[in-house]
């Protein structure tokens, strides 16, 4: 476990966070899961801890998932950023992707769309 | 195009910068009702029907006067009277079996049904809603009595739907010939299920949906918080007055699965355990209807229907975007 990836999860819902746990869990992916409730917070302990991977809401307190996104090209440049939000009107995926985002998945979503997500995301 | 556009809800949760476009199209497509303010610079807000670029979304997201909402109404009416049977009338096929019917029945008359009328519903759309469902209990009815009613098996596994007055066996509950209306929305027992699904609509914003398998059965957990409520309450068909909720997926599950569901509620804790049906899915991003898949409830105890409307009533907000 001490190699395994670190996923940083950064939803405000401590529901959603719960359920991306769960869903992780099954995957059978070995990772080391962080938790962040908020923008601000998310990215703090990304610039700590430098995970592979985060999980990044937009809609959330403090700061938003796209600022999250612009600042993380300085604070964590080797990070990949899934975003995972209800907004995904063409546009703001449009955005999300352009602003660093490897991948959007849409809520609520499937758990077999986070475990390929996942793969994918660590595989690139 | 700038991104020089944040909005924010009423529980502080922001999101910006955002192109005018993707503001207008998510605006347009209902996923911001519960968005108060927004701001062109992330700090300074104001009330976003306060920017000019989004007050035409704004304002064609208002329903018509009521005024014109009934005029509207009996247009349709003096159009359905014109129509001679009851398949023409309800919109579907000339072969289609009772329970279809009923269906149709059932999503064509909810709408107009008194008791989807709020409250401060003003008289003339208040009467317009009542002649129009007048209208289609009586076809129903006639309907009913025209036609051995057997339980069949209806298409694509649709769960078929009781009507008050017209379940079962024929129009039993309703004399023929009664003037009284139909009440889609409140289902009655048949003898052959308790308590059967109903159609039911859907939120601008959905989380904590957990679906897994087991023993060939979905199961679902839904943490019900006051940003999904909407679920409840927003489509016109699946709601909970009809004995539903409705989730938005862009691949929904389909017709007829069983559902597992597991609603779990913080203030007051409390988990109800339902079965449920898939009884309305819409896998199409056409625009006339939102995608996802309806559950109609089954089993509902009258003390759990009572939690749920208040539960409801109590914390139906403006429901927040996620």
């Amino acid at each position: 476990m001490a190699d395994a990836p670190t996923l940083l999860l950064v939803d405000d819902d401590n529901f959603v966070r719960r359920i991306l746990r769960d869903t992780l869990a099954e995957t059978g992916i070995e990772l080391r899961l962080l938790e962040a409730s908020d923008g601000e917070e998310g990215l703090a302990i990304a610039a700590r801890e430098q995970p592979a991977l985060m999980f990044l809401d937009l809609f959330m307190p403090r700061r938003s998932g796209l600022e999250v996104l612009a600042a993380m090209k300085k604070t964590s440049p080797g990070t990949r950023v899934l975003v995972i939000s209800s907004m995904d009107a063409e546009p703001v995926v449009e955005q999300a992707l352009a602003a660093g985002a490897v991948g959007f998945v849409g809520k609520p979503f499937h758990p077999l769309e986070i475990a390929s997500a996942v793969r994918q995301a660590l595989a690139q | 195009m700038t991104n020089n556009y944040w909005i924010s809800d009423t529980v502080g949760r922001v999101l910006g910068p955002l192109t005018l476009q993707a503001l207008r199209d998510l605006i347009g497509s209902g996923r911001l009702k519960a968005v108060t303010r927004a701001s062109r610079d992330g700090s300074t807000w104001i009330p976003i029907q306060d920017f000019e670029e989004v007050r035409d979304l704004i304002s064609a997201a208002k329903p018509p006067p009521e005024q014109q909402q009934a005029e509207r109404i009996r247009t349709q009416l003096r159009q359905l009277q014109a129509l001679k049977t009851p398949h023409e009338i309800f919109g579907v096929k000339p072969g289609a079996n009772l329970d279809e019917l009923r269906l149709a029945f059932f999503k064509l008359a909810r709408r107009y049904s008194p008791e989807h009328l709020l409250p401060d519903t003003g008289q003339e759309l208040r009467r317009a809603s009542q002649e129009m469902f007048d209208f289609l209990s009586q076809k129903m009815r006639e309907a009913e009595a025209a036609r051995p009613a057997v339980q069949g098996t209806p298409a694509r596994g649709v769960t078929p739907v009781p009507l008050k007055g017209a379940v079962g066996n024929g129009a039993r509950g309703v004399p023929p010939g009664s003037t009284a209306p139909f009440h889609p929305a409140a289902p009655v027992a048949t003898p052959v299920r308790k308590q059967v699904a109903a159609p039911t609509y859907s939120s601008d914003e959905f989380v904590g949906l957990q679906l897994r398998t087991h023993n060939d059965r979905v199961h679902a957990d839904i943490h019900v918080t006051d940003r999904n409520l909407g679920m409840f309450t927003e489509h016109r068909l699946i709601n909970l007055t009809s004995g539903g909720l409705f989730i938005p997926a862009r691949r929904p599950l389909r017709l007829g699965t069983k559902v597992n569901l597991t609603l779990h509620f913080e203030q007051p804790p409390r988990s109800i355990e339902l079965r449920s049906t898939v009884i309305w899915e819409h896998a199409l991003d056409d625009g006339k209807q939102p995608q996802g898949y309806g559950l109609g409830l089954a089993g509902l105890r009258q003390e759990e229907k009572t939690f749920l409307q208040e539960y409801v009533r109590a914390h139906l907000k403006p429901s927040a975007p996620g």
